[in-house]
C-alpha cells in the first residue's frame, strides 16, 4: 500500500467534491458539513460514477440509477430507479490530513 | 416470476417502413448486454428520450414495459406518450421488442450483437433492426423519419457509450456488484 496525494482541503472545501482514479481504485473525496469523507467513486449498486452525480446537503445521488447516499455515514437513503436492492452502502476509504492535503492508502 | 409472456404479433403486412443501424462499442457483448437488459437506467441515464419506464411484469426471458416517450425530443418539448413494450432476451446475442403505440401501431426492434477480436482487445457490433408501420401520409416523408431515428438512436447510443465503458472498467478494477435481494421487493406493476 502506498499514500497518494488527493488535493488540498482548501480546494475541497471549494470545489465541495474531487474524484481521481488512485491505480485500480476511484476515489471520491467530498467536503460535507461533518468534515472531510473519502469514499470508493464507484457506486456501490453497480459501478456507476457518483462524481458526476448530484451533490445536494450532504448526499449524493447516482446518475446511473437514481441511489442516493447521505455523506457522513456513505449509507443509501433512496434506491432511486434500483429494483431488489437493499443495504447499500458507501465504501469509506483510509484516508489522512496532512500539511494541509488528504492522502489515501491505495496499492 | 415465470408466468409466460408470449410476445405480441403484428397483422400481416403491418411493416412498410425499416432501417438498419449499426453502432460498435470497445467492450464484450456481455457488457453490452447487461446494458440492454437494464431497464432502470433509463429513468435516469435517458431522461431526455424517456419520462419514465416502469416494469409492469416478467418472466425469465421476456419483460413487460411502459415507457413514457418524449417523442418531440428534438424540439425539448416535455410531452410524452405511453407506449407499452415487449422485451426479449434471446440468448446469446438477440434481444427484441416489440411495442404498441397509443394509435395502434406495432414497432419492432431487433438487436444483434456479435462480439470480435481487434489488436487492442474485443469490441461488440450492436445491429438494430427496426420496423414500423407507417400512416400513408407519412410515407412522402420517409427520410425524415429516417432522420427522426436516427436522431433518436444516436443520442441514446451517447448515452449509453459511456455507460459501457466505465461499465467495463469498473468490473477490470475487480468491482463487483451489490447482491440483489433474495426475496424481489419490487412492487411496479399489476403481477407484481
Amino acid at each position: 500500500m502506498a499514500k497518494h496525494k488527493l488535493i488540498s482541503i482548501t480546494e475541497l472545501q471549494q470545489k465541495k467534491q474531487h474524484t481521481m482514479w488512485v491505480g485500480q481504485q476511484e476515489v471520491l473525496a467530498v467536503f460535507t458539513s461533518q468534515g472531510v469523507r473519502v469514499y470508493s467513486g464507484m457506486c456501490p449498486h453497480q459501478g456507476g460514477p457518483l462524481g458526476e452525480g448530484k451533490f445536494e446537503n450532504d448526499k449524493v445521488t447516482c446518475p446511473w440509477h437514481g441511489c442516493e447516499f447521505e455523506l457522513s455515514q456513505g449509507g443509501c437513503t433512496d434506491i432511486g430507479a434500483c429494483r431488489n436492492v437493499s443495504g447499500m452502502h458507501l465504501k469509506a476509504l483510509e484516508f489522512s490530513e496532512e500539511s494541509g492535503h488528504i492522502y489515501v492508502e491505495a496499492p | 416470476m415465470n408466468a409466460s409472456l408470449p410476445t405480441p404479433e403484428a397483422p400481416a403486412g403491418h411493416y412498410n417502413f425499416k432501417h438498419t443501424i449499426v453502432n460498435i462499442a470497445p467492450v464484450s457483448r456481455p457488457i453490452v448486454l447487461w446494458n440492454l437488459l437494464d431497464f432502470s437506467h433509463v429513468n435516469w441515464v435517458h431522461r431526455r428520450n424517456y419520462k419514465y419506464c416502469k416494469v409492469l411484469a416478467e418472466s425469465n426471458l421476456t419483460t413487460l414495459l411502459e415507457y413514457g416517450v418524449r417523442m418531440f425530443f428534438f424540439l425539448g418539448l416535455p410531452y410524452s406518450s405511453a407506449l407499452l413494450m415487449w422485451h426479449e432476451y434471446v440468448p446469446p446475442g438477440i434481444v427484441r421488442h416489440i411495442s404498441r403505440s397509443p394509435w395502434g401501431t406495432y414497432t419492432k426492434v431487433e438487436m444483434v450483437l456479435e462480439e470480435s477480436s481487434t489488436p487492442d482487445g474485443v469490441q461488440t457490433q450492436l445491429t438494430h433492426h427496426y420496423a414500423t408501420h407507417l400512416p400513408f401520409f407519412l410515407l412522402p416523408f420517409k427520410r425524415l423519419f429516417i432522420w427522426y431515428i436516427e436522431a433518436w438512436s444516436e443520442r441514446l447510443w451517447q448515452e449509453d457509450s459511456g455507460m459501457l465503458l466505465r461499465r467495463q472498467r469498473v468490473l477490470q478494477a475487480g468491482f463487483k456488484d451489490h447482491p440483489a435481494d433474495v426475496v424481489p421487493r419490487a412492487a411496479e406493476g399489476f403481477l407484481a
